[in-house]
């Protein structure tokens, strides 16, 4: 048999967010390493914050993702919330939900539509697309400006929100204004089918043995609720970092993370398997077929997971909006004081946990955050290891657009996973 | 990466690999467009720019390890910039406009 010696060097791998490099070396027909590095530059946003007053922190934590922005944003609000004893209304709670599920929907159809599509017609990119297949694109655009527009309806704009703040919304939505997005969400709910069937009928499978932990919400909304793994056990949002350890990863600018001392992930497969029973009726109705899958361990479902998810943040966000007078509201005084709090949300690509420390005069003492992508990057190189041997023999070439497959399935962020450093702990 | 005619940069530079990226396009691009705060004057993404001597101690490692320059800098500092589209995130309509401008010079519509 041939026994090949060979390396694959992939800098920049194209089409997830941010910056990843790849290495892997061959010898004799066996996989003796393989490395995958995160070359997003840290920022130092932990540095960063510490010493700034507490007003000026969801604006600074946003700018660490383009794309997620609503998520970091929201997230660091519930703990600086918690931390200050400020509880906020149940329109607040709503606005938020609503803000988030225009993230989701944007966020989960450019990786959908505009990253794997193409793997999936075996083209480069979607600027490859052919007649056929143009349908596709402008229903990626479609989608994507309805994300867009509920977002901006709620949050003021699509990406680093200037109406969300802590204790409440500066800006209440028009009726007129909701009665439009209502009509946008309507109009793009058929075209979901088509995505979501595609990846039903992709075969693609890759899946070992794996725990998946999300927050398990009961309207499915990323907000609220507990932490559930798919062994059985259930953690209040506060104890989170209890639970996970960091593991530092040399060549890599992000570090990992293990849950109860083992690889895991999270994103939208994971919430698929955990909690699909709590998806709008209209979801579960009409994706019963599609549904019957999870839970599943095939890290490509990932992929159809998220496709699912757009359908149901529709459907919510369409029954919320329908159902819901916004009013002007006084918001909850907020004062500065010391104290700490968590705050664990849903974000696209999986749980995300912000830890805000205040000192009396509301300014941070530290903060502390878990990133959904640092959390999937120990299965994630795992599983390229396993993946390689399974296309060896058909040429290099190949295993580098396998393994391509598969870190596009997981979605990986990595500006969120190398934002930090190991914090010193007082 | 040759002949381009107009190449869109978002980001400000903070490595020496970024320094030499951003030259290589350069040299290969007939216009460069800066998109966004950071590729204009470096902010949000400077933030360690402003860091204390204990903040600096604290990062000192990460920098050399990974090639970081002293000082994170906008586009501007290392190569002609040809036009620019401010926000954070950038503004829409400033960018439908630089496009068109620049298709319509390129001839493309």
């Amino acid at each position: 048999m041939h026994q090949e010696n060979f390396d694959i060097d992939i800098k920049h791998l194209s089409k997830v967010e941010g910056h990843t490099d790849l290495r892997i070396k061959v010898r004799k027909g066996k996989v003796e390493d393989v490395k995958l590095k995160i070359m997003e530059n840290k920022r130092f946003y932990t540095q960063a914050i510490r010493g700034k007053p507490f007003l000026s922190i969801p604006q600074i934590v946003s700018r660490i993702c383009g794309t997620c922005s609503v998520a970091h944003m929201t997230c660091c609000i519930e703990a600086i919330e918690k931390a200050l004893g400020v509880k906020p209304s149940e329109q607040t709670m709503l606005l938020r939900k609503l803000n988030m599920y225009g993230t989701m929907i944007r966020d989960h159809a450019m990786h959908l539509y505009l990253f794997c599509l193409p793997d999936f017609f075996g083209k480069d990119s979607v600027l490859d697309f052919d007649e056929s297949q143009h349908k596709l694109i402008h229903q990626a655009f479609a989608v994507k400006s309805a994300g867009n527009h509920l977002s901006t309806l709620i949050g003021g704009r699509a990406i680093h929100s200037p109406f969300e703040q802590i204790g409440g919304f500066s800006h209440i939505p028009k009726k007129e204004e909701v009665t439009k997005i209502i009509f946008e969400l309507k109009k793009v709910r058929n075209e979901i089918f088509d995505l979501i069937q595609l990846f039903y009928e992709c075969n693609w499978k890759f899946g070992e043995k794996t725990n998946f932990v999300a927050l398990v919400t009961k309207d499915f909304s990323f907000l609220e609720g507990v932490v559930k793994d798919t062994e059985g056990e259930t953690i209040p949002e506060s104890k989170y970092w209890d639970h996970v350890n960091r593991v530092v990863i040399p060549y890599s600018q992000a570090t990992g993370f293990e849950f109860e001392g083992k690889e895991y992930m999270v994103g939208a497969l994971a919430r698929m398997n955990l909690n699909r029973h709590n998806l709008h009726t209209d979801t579960r109705r009409d994706t019963a077929k599609f549904l019957k899958i999870f839970p599943s361990e095939n890290v490509f479902h990932n992929n159809l997971a998220q496709a699912i998810e757009i359908l149901h943040c529709i459907d919510h966000a369409t029954e919320l909006l329908e159902t819901s007078e916004f009013k002007k509201e006084k918001t909850p005084e907020v004062k500065a004081k010391a104290g700490d709090g968590v705050g664990v949300i849903e974000a696209p690509r999986g749980t995300l946990y912000y830890m805000m420390s205040l000192n009396k005069e509301g300014k941070i003492n530290y903060g502390n955050l878990v990133i959904p992508t640092a959390q999937n990057q120990i299965k994630m190189e795992r599983d390229i290891k396993l993946l390689v041997p399974q296309f060896l023999k058909k040429g290099k070439e190949r295993v580098r657009i396998e393994i391509e497959k598969l870190i596009r399935a997981y979605d990986p962020c990595t500006t969120c996973a190398s934002h930090f450093l190991k914090i010193k702990w007082i | 990466m040759k002949g381009l005619d107009v190449a869109f940069v978002e980001g400000a530079v903070a490595t020496y690999r970024e320094e030499k990226s951003l030259k290589d396009i350069r040299k290969n691009s007939k216009k460069i467009v800066a998109i966004g705060s950071c590729a204009i004057d470096g902010t949000p993404s400077n933030l360690r720019n402003f860091f204390d001597e204990e903040k600096l101690k604290e990062i000192k490692n990460i920098l050399e390890k990974f090639g970081h320059r002293k000082k994170i800098l906008p586009l501007k500092e290392f190569v002609k910039v040809d036009a620019e589209v401010e926000g954070c995130p950038m503004d829409e309509e400033a960018f439908i406009k630089v496009l068109n401008k620049y298709l319509k010079e390129f001839k493309v519509v």
